[in-house]
């Protein structure tokens, strides 16, 4: 790690020092994880620990929250809608991201520049303007349909805003980058000889990638899925801006803690998210490690 | 006058102290006996911002410095969530507060807030409706019906809520805010309840016009949107904030919209339980109150006075563009804050589960 670096040569400097408190690499590597584990502890376990001792207590017994959810089937079917929902758009933006992130990897020079800026400057708009760009796309009389119909496809404007086609369409779209950038990380690694190696062995195109390339970028596929899945559990703006009649989990955790102020519930409500997301995750790291034959998640040879 | 008196919010002087053993020189030489007690330069008023807080700046802040010298500063929205952890952890360095009065009533219910002091002011210059126990409604804007000039006119529109619920009349898409306050009450009254009688609100009529609706129904979650939503022609008729429109009415979008069984919403200010500065704010409110000040106010954006005696002070444009103006005010009624303070929480989760179902 070159962040190591500077603590190495501080021990070199002073040699007095380092007999009074011998200095190892793996002590400095230690002592550097200190600040952001503090910043971590402070600003994220505690309030989390407090969520969660907050999900019991209200009144009645300590599970009346729970229980709340899980015999409601309003906020079970909201839950499942959310994941629904999660699911679809890691999906589809990895089906997006792929060929892109491929193509993008084997660019160079003022070609890759210009993809990695074309893929990174969407990244740095707000997301409530991107937002707001697809509502004027996507509404009854907005720029689609009105093309659409002046070309004659359609003899009425479709319906896109108001039934989570459109929410989906714009979550897309913002959750493009955080696929395609750990996609391409891995894509960069790959060496292309391996793939030469199996075409002088006689694989067809086809059988290259099933065989070579797609085993060799799993990592990033795993990597980018994780990030798109988990931060689409959480979408807020997208979602009541462009949602349909169906609510996703964070709008409903929003209307409990700041609408009814019953914060024992949207404790609760985020406490089995979290719980929901952390357990897919275990899961889903289970069945990436089975396939890859023992390695965790991540590990790039 | 009096000087500003540096860091005064903890003052520790005791006014009645200190009156005693100077009230005769004091009111001899001043005639101003609260200079004993040190006034906080400064008050800050969370409030919603925008047109908003420019509003309150011309009519209540400025006005306010003015009168006490005491200089106002505006700051970002404090929803309930924030008010009641403040209180609650003993933190309160807002003396009042502007606040959407459904959750001002959340609060009240709660105990979070402080009784308003009504000898400060007199309330009888006010709408019945504004002077509550633990807060005052401020302004009155409306929930109103809007819709797109090139679908409707203003004669072909839905004439009425039971219109506006019943696709098979009038065709055409709908919009409504996806939360149950107000567009509950607008379906209760789109299902045949009266207006004078709204609540209790009926729900199983009000769901049932929904129900009705579901097929050409976009919902909003904010009001932006709501108008966007109408201007914009991805629905023809819908429901919004009347502070929405008159703008993008006036500059000729094609919008329009009517004061028809509008829903009053109301601004209210609170203060939360804890206040350090209650007297200045008290003195705060009843600036705010104020039949000149209201009317001020009206003028930069068209929410309507509270004091009734503002609106002979307002001219026929201005009230023309004002909910609760006489003419505008015929056949609205007032949303019921207390109501859903008290019955939101199963509503809530009956409206919720009417929209996954």
């Amino acid at each position: 790690m070159s962040l190591a670096m500077p603590e190495r040569r501080l021990e070199k400097l002073s040699p007095s020092a380092a007999r009074h408190r011998p200095w190892s690499p793996e002590r400095g590597h230690a002592l550097l994880l200190l600040p952001p584990l503090l910043l971590l502890v402070a600003f994220f376990v505690i309030p989390l620990a407090d969520v969660v001792l907050q999900s019991f207590a209200g009144p009645g017994h300590p599970l009346t929250q729970y229980e709340r959810i899980f015999t409601q089937s309003s906020t079970l079917q909201v839950l499942l809608y959310t994941f629904q929902t999660a699911a679809t758009v890691t999906l589809c933006t990895l089906v997006l991201s792929y060929p892109v992130a491929f193509v993008v990897s084997r660019a160079k020079g003022n070609l890759l520049h210009l993809s990695l800026a074309l893929i990174l400057i969407p990244f740095w708009t707000s997301t409530v303007i991107r937002t707001y760009a697809w509502i004027v796309i996507l509404q009854r009389r907005g720029v689609l349909n009105e093309m659409m119909l002046d070309w004659g496809w359609i003899e009425r404007p479709l319906k896109l805003m108001s039934n989570g086609v459109g929410m989906q369409i714009a979550m897309i779209h913002i959750m493009l980058p955080f696929m395609v950038i750990p996609l391409l990380n891995t894509m960069r690694g790959i060496d292309g000889n391996l793939l030469r190696a199996a075409a002088v062995l006689g694989a067809n195109p086809l059988r290259q990638f099933l065989s070579v390339y797609l085993p060799l970028s799993l990592p990033g596929v795993s990597a980018g899925s994780i990030l798109v899945f988990i931060s689409s559990l959480g979408f807020y703006i997208t979602p009541a801006l462009l949602g349909g009649q169906k609510t996703m989990v964070a709008v409903l955790i929003e209307q409990q803690a700041s609408r009814l102020l019953d914060w024992p519930m949207a404790s609760a409500l985020a406490t089995v998210l979290l719980v929901v997301t952390c357990l897919l995750f275990l899961l889903y790291e289970r069945a990436m490690r089975f396939a890859r034959g023992g390695k965790t998640v991540g590990e790039v040879s | 006058m009096i000087t500003k008196q540096p860091s005064s919010k903890r003052s520790t002087f005791d006014r009645r102290q200190i009156l005693k053993g100077m009230a005769a020189t004091s009111v001899a030489l001043t005639g101003f006996p609260y200079i004993a007690k040190a006034k906080p330069a400064t008050m800050t008023v969370p409030n919603s911002g925008g047109a908003l807080e420019e509003a309150f700046k011309v009519a209540y802040f400025d006005t306010f410095q003015k009168k006490t010298g005491i200089q106002i500063l505006g700051a970002p929205y404090m929803d309930t969530a924030r008010v009641k952890a403040m209180v609650e952890n003993n933190a309160v360095d807002v003396d009042i507060l502007n606040i959407d009065a459904t959750e001002a009533a959340a609060l009240a219910r709660l105990g979070l807030l402080e009784p308003i002091d009504y000898s400060v002011f007199d309330k009888s210059t006010l709408l019945p409706a504004a002077a509550k126990e633990h807060y005052v409604l401020v302004d009155v804007a409306a929930y109103i019906m809007a819709w797109n000039t090139k679908t409707f006119t203003a004669e072909t529109r839905p004439k009425n809520w039971a219109e506006f619920f019943d696709p098979a009349t009038k065709e055409g898409q709908r919009s409504l805010w996806k939360l149950a306050p107000q567009t509950l009450e607008v379906a209760a009254m789109g299902g045949g309840q009266a207006r004078d009688k709204l609540y209790p609100i009926d729900l199983d009529l009000a769901f049932k016009s929904l129900d009705r609706l579901k097929a050409d129904l976009t919902w909003w979650t904010s009001g932006a949107q709501s108008a966007q939503l109408v201007i914009g022609g991805e629905v023809d008729v819908g429901t919004v904030w009347n502070g929405r429109v008159f703008k993008a009415k006036n500059d000729g979008a094609p919008v329009d919209y009517t004061f028809d069984n509008a829903l009053y919403v109301c601004d209210s200010m609170v203060i939360p339980k804890g206040a350090k500065n209650k007297k200045e704010a008290m003195e705060f409110l009843a600036n705010m109150v104020d039949a000149t000040n209201q009317a001020t106010f009206s003028k930069a954006i068209p929410y309507g006075p509270v004091n009734t005696k503002s609106f002979e002070l307002l001219d026929a444009k201005t009230l023309e563009l004002l909910p609760n103006s006489p003419q505008n005010g015929k056949t609205a009624v007032f949303q019921d804050f207390d109501y859903w303070a008290e019955k939101g929480p199963e509503i809530f989760e009956r409206f919720n589960k009417w929209l996954v179902g």
